[in-house]
């Protein structure tokens, strides 16, 4: 018999399209089979209730912290170490294709 | 080792430059072969070497780690230098300002021999991911130097620099640590800012030393700790300096084992050295407890499961528009260079977690994946609260064997995976957790190390470091 994937090879060009992955067709299957085997041992994790006591005193980290929503200035030379990791740029600015295509 | 080296360098037995000089001729004698480091900062080392010396001449008061040489993961940014996290996503990239534990450390005078190799975003357990080759181990070059931190550990290990700094999200410090026979150190998740650590799985990801010693690696870490603006999770505490308060300790200490973590799969000749110095420790006054934590069995599902969702979220941001390798040649639209600069800048691994990422976190499966796993990760930390009630410090090997051989486990995924059973739990419960050298097991005339591994309640870095330091001196 042959083996059952939990996710098949077009689920995974479904998903790797949904995180801009152009992905082969050879590693379709591979991703299946490997990704299958990972969350078959995820069911592991079924075997354990979750509705039990849950006690908060030991960790701290358990309030959200917030800042200031402020605008924060930075040294020009560190801008222009940002600008010159642009692929592509228009004196100053990103330079990035056309978003809309064809549609102006 | 470094107290010694600062010593030294204080009272001009030695000077910086001298010793700067020994561990880049040590670099280019044995990286050749080994492969810690990405890239060597040569010119810079030399320059802040010679600054320090400057100090020095001027009859100046020199901090522990001033002057001294260490090496820096490469998923951490030294502004002005490539910082690759060994992707050729990031290839060219060249880090626009300091990571904050680099500011730290600007601020003692470290200075840096160059950034080292891991895997690739730190995603593995044996540099074998990394996208410019893999490390080997200083001890057999025909195994791997453990990972992520492999570069790091190999560096240290072999005499390559004195200390380094590893970033730990699931045993990343601690595995390759025990491979080459240093100390790896994560703290506490909130101790260390990660501003410019290159996000792997943000609820995880956590900076830490890898050294020769105990007292190094309390050294490294009072340096790099502290509340930082730039890292939300970080927490303001009141600690005296954790090297001063070092003091090796065994006597009356309780030692849990966790039972769990002595079982199945455990390399029996592992197992043998870790108990013997178990034994060691109980004739020196500390006393051991067995412990059950049936929970931590569920460690490596809940860790496999949440940090490729958290990885497909944070590599989101590598789209080759802003920075990063770019195909915009090679594509008609925008969404053509998010698709081929991801196809060609990311390997495998990445790949494969981002798309079981993408899936888990999907409408539908988040409730029965993410949020489960979450809920069980409470349980686990609860798990830890009960027994820290009963013991000091819990203990277990580092890693269920020595290293293992290059290629070894690279085709199945899952059985690498295997191999941070031990050491995720810490990273799940969010506590802080230590590798000691416990001893060697011989293979075909090599000595491989064995890791010792220690964990500590939430921010007592400084009990499990003691007794960490008791152990060392068995």
């Amino acid at each position: 018999m042959k083996e059952e994937k939990i996710i098949s090879s077009e689920d995974v060009e479904k998903i790797a399209s949904l995180a801009r992955i152009e992905i082969d067709s050879d590693e379709k299957g591979k991703f299946a089979k490997e990704i299958s085997s990972i969350l078959e041992y995820f069911k592991d994790l079924n075997t354990v209730g979750t509705s039990g006591r849950e006690r908060f005193d030991y960790y701290e980290l358990l309030k959200n912290q917030f800042r200031v929503d402020e605008i924060d200035q930075i040294e020009d030379e560190e801008k222009q170490a940002i600008r010159d990791l642009f692929p592509d740029r228009k004196v100053n600015h990103l330079k990035v294709k056309e978003v809309l295509n064809g549609s102006h | 080792m470094i107290k010694e080296l600062h010593k030294k360098l204080q009272s001009k037995q030695i000077t910086s430059m001298q010793l700067t000089k020994q561990y880049l001729d040590s670099i280019e004698e044995k990286d050749g072969e080994i492969h810690g480091y990405l890239n060597v900062l040569k010119d810079r080392a030399l320059k802040n070497a010679q600054e320090v010396d400057e100090k020095i001449g001027k009859g100046g008061d020199l901090e522990l780690l001033e002057g001294v040489p260490c090496a820096i993961k490469d998923n951490m940014c030294i502004a002005g230098t490539k910082t690759t996290a060994a992707s050729k996503i990031l290839e060219n990239y060249v880090a626009p300002y300091d990571a904050t534990v680099i500011e730290k450390l600007n601020q003692k005078g470290a200075v840096y021999l160059g950034k080292t190799n891991l895997d690739e975003f730190a995603m593995g357990s044996s540099t074998e991911n990394s996208a410019f080759g893999v490390t080997k181990n200083p001890y057999d070059n025909e195994r791997v130097a453990g990972g992520s931190s492999g570069g790091s550990a190999a560096a240290v290990g072999g005499n390559m620099a004195v200390w380094a700094l590893g970033s730990d999200t699931g045993g990343s410090t601690r595995q390759p640590a025990s491979f080459c026979g240093v100390v790896g150190f994560k703290p506490t998740y909130g101790r260390v800012s990660r501003n410019g650590l290159i996000a792997m799985a943000s609820s995880y990801d956590q900076i830490g030393p890898i050294t020769k010693t105990v007292e190094d690696a309390a050294i490294v870490f009072d340096a790099i700790c502290g509340k930082d603006e730039k890292d939300n999770t970080t927490v303001e505490k009141e600690d005296a300096s954790f090297v001063e308060n070092l003091k090796p300790d065994l006597k009356g200490k309780k030692i849990g084992l966790v039972k769990e973590f002595f079982g199945n799969g455990l390399d029996g000749r592992v197992e043998k050295v870790v108990k013997e110095m178990l034994e060691k420790a109980e004739k020196n006054g500390a006393e051991l407890v067995e412990l059950e934590m049936p929970m931590l069995k569920h460690s490596l599902a809940i860790y496999y499961l949440m940090m490729p969702s958290e990885v497909s979220s944070n590599l989101a941001r590598l789209d080759g528009i802003r920075y990063g390798l770019n195909e915009s040649k090679k594509s008609k639209s925008i969404l053509d260079v998010y698709l081929k600069s991801r196809k060609a800048g990311f390997g495998d691994e990445s790949k494969r977690r981002i798309i079981l990422g993408t899936y888990v976190l999907s409408s539908g499966y988040y409730d029965a994946y993410y949020k489960k796993a979450q809920s069980v990760r409470e349980l686990v930390k609860e798990e830890f609260a009960d027994a820290f009630e009963k013991v000091d410090v819990l203990v277990s090997p580092t890693s269920p064997t020595p290293a293992f051989k290059i290629g070894e486990k690279a085709q199945d995924p899952l059985e690498m995976y295997l191999t941070d059973v031990y050491t995720v739990s810490a990273n799940v419960g969010m506590i802080p957790a230590i590798s000691i050298p416990a001893g060697v097991v011989v293979e075909a005339g090599k000595k491989l190390p064995v890791g010792l591994q220690l964990m500590g309640k939430w921010w007592d870095e400084q009990n499990m470091l003691n007794v960490a330091a008791g152990f060392e001196q068995l």
